[in-house]
């Protein structure tokens, strides 16, 4: 057989192709169920994540801290404070103002993406000990990422030690107002994924937790040689006093 | 996505569509699957739509998720225990030329039903070179592999082909 009678061969097989009756509209309706049921997955999975860190590494929290055995002034996460219970009207005006200013700041912090756009959940309108956590999805040059915020309060705090519980941690970083911040490198084993989070211990006793993905973490896709934003630019977002959960 | 974004995807979607259903039928030989794969290739793709790196040349990059569709299909536990016997769909021939002799629509299907005997990523680079005319380079892209990869695997099709065309044309013989 030559190479003229298989293409003509070819062609022939499908002449007798049934009509096609296709519906685009009905294809990106579907196509954006599947990408929200994704993004919604991504959601549970960081609170799921977050929640067992912080479960897991609680009995290390409370024999010692580090440093030679002095008590961190940052610690007192158990807390007798009796959660309030917050209004309903109240979370989700939060929850509005955050996406639509961490849009803002995260343009201004972050230049040369395109596409920025940030969704907030709020927890605490379920159980009063919630967290507050966001996404921000944007394209650079390489494609798309995403980065999330965690603002944390007590009495579900994170502590400094829960921080570096299981992670690479580099030096803390002592800040003027009596605050720290903390950088952690995670990876997962076998795989050349890694994430990079920038934490602020605020002298409020407040947490903000901002982590960068050398992939897209709502999509996959290609991993990339580094980590899309810089250390500069997650702790500027992370001491940004306007991202707090109250 | 942005709305022109959107527009976008919706005009290539209409224009390759059909496209698409034939190359993947040509790839599984089955039109019912084939417009799945067609599906299932167009909703990745509008995933990925607004990856700057795709944007000049979406068609090729259709051509590439639907060749991975399908691969990661037939490797699915209840794909492989499937048998494809290579026969044609029963439906309407609406559009068949009547100048097709009876001789013509036998060598058609014999190719057709030799083609599924060849390896799926042999089958990929005949159907890609020959059905779609695509240059090695471009079925290299779509398949993901060197250029030199992709000669050697048409060549190795065309061999295991006629190797299939003569078998089924014995067949033909003994059975009648």
């Amino acid at each position: 057989m030559s190479e003229a009678e298989l293409r003509e061969s070819l062609r022939a097989a499908v002449v007798d192709e049934p009509p096609l009756n296709f519906d685009a509209d009905a294809l990106i309706q579907r196509a954006k169920m599947v990408r929200k049921r994704r993004r919604a997955l991504v959601a549970v999975a960081v609170a799921t994540v977050a929640l067992t860190a912080s479960v897991l590494s609680l009995p290390g929290a409370l024999s010692s801290s580090r440093g030679g055995g002095q008590v961190d002034a940052l610690v007192p996460v158990l807390t007798t404070t009796t959660p309030t219970p917050v209004a309903e009207a109240k979370v989700e005006d939060r929850a509005e103002y955050l996406a639509a200013y961490l849009e803002e700041r995260f343009e201004q912090v972050v230049p040369d993406v395109a596409e920025v756009r940030a969704e907030f959940t709020d927890t605490r309108l379920k159980k009063a000990a919630g967290y507050v956590t966001g996404f921000v999805y944007f394209v650079d040059r390489e494609g798309s990422s995403g980065i999330s915020v965690q603002l944390s309060r007590p009495p579900m705090l994170v502590t400094r030690d829960e921080f570096c519980a299981g992670v690479k941690c580099d030096a803390p970083r002592y800040q003027e107002d009596g605050s720290y911040l903390e950088f952690a490198t995670s990876s997962v084993s076998g795989h050349d994924m890694i994430t990079y989070s920038v934490a602020h211990f605020r002298a409020d006793g407040s947490v903000v937790q901002v982590s960068g993905y050398n992939y897209d973490p709502a999509k996959g896709g290609k991993i990339r040689d580094e980590v899309p934003i810089s250390v500069d630019q997650m702790v500027s977002l992370a001491t940004d006093p306007n991202l707090a959960a109250d | 996505m942005r709305e022109a974004d959107e527009q976008a995807f919706r005009d290539f979607a209409v224009r390759q569509a059909a496209a698409l259903r034939r190359t993947a039928f040509l790839f599984c030989g089955d039109w019912h699957t084939a417009e799945d794969l067609m599906q299932a290739s167009l909703l990745k793709l509008y995933q990925a739509w607004d990856r700057v790196e795709w944007r000049d040349n979406p068609t090729a990059y259709a051509r590439k998720v639907l060749l991975r569709t399908w691969l990661d299909e037939k490797r699915r536990p209840w794909r492989r225990v499937e048998q494809r016997d290579g026969e044609v769909p029963d439906v309407a021939d609406s559009s068949a030329d009547p100048e097709l002799t009876g001789e013509k629509l036998w060598a058609r299907d014999l190719v057709h039903a030799a083609l599924l005997r060849v390896p799926p990523r042999q089958r990929a680079a005949l159907v890609l070179r020959y059905f779609e005319d695509l240059a090695v380079s471009e079925v290299a892209v779509a398949m993901g592999c060197t250029e030199g990869t992709v000669k050697s695997q048409t060549a190795r099709g065309l061999a295991a082909l006629r190797v299939a065309v003569e078998e089924l044309e014995e067949g033909a013989v003994v059975a009648s």
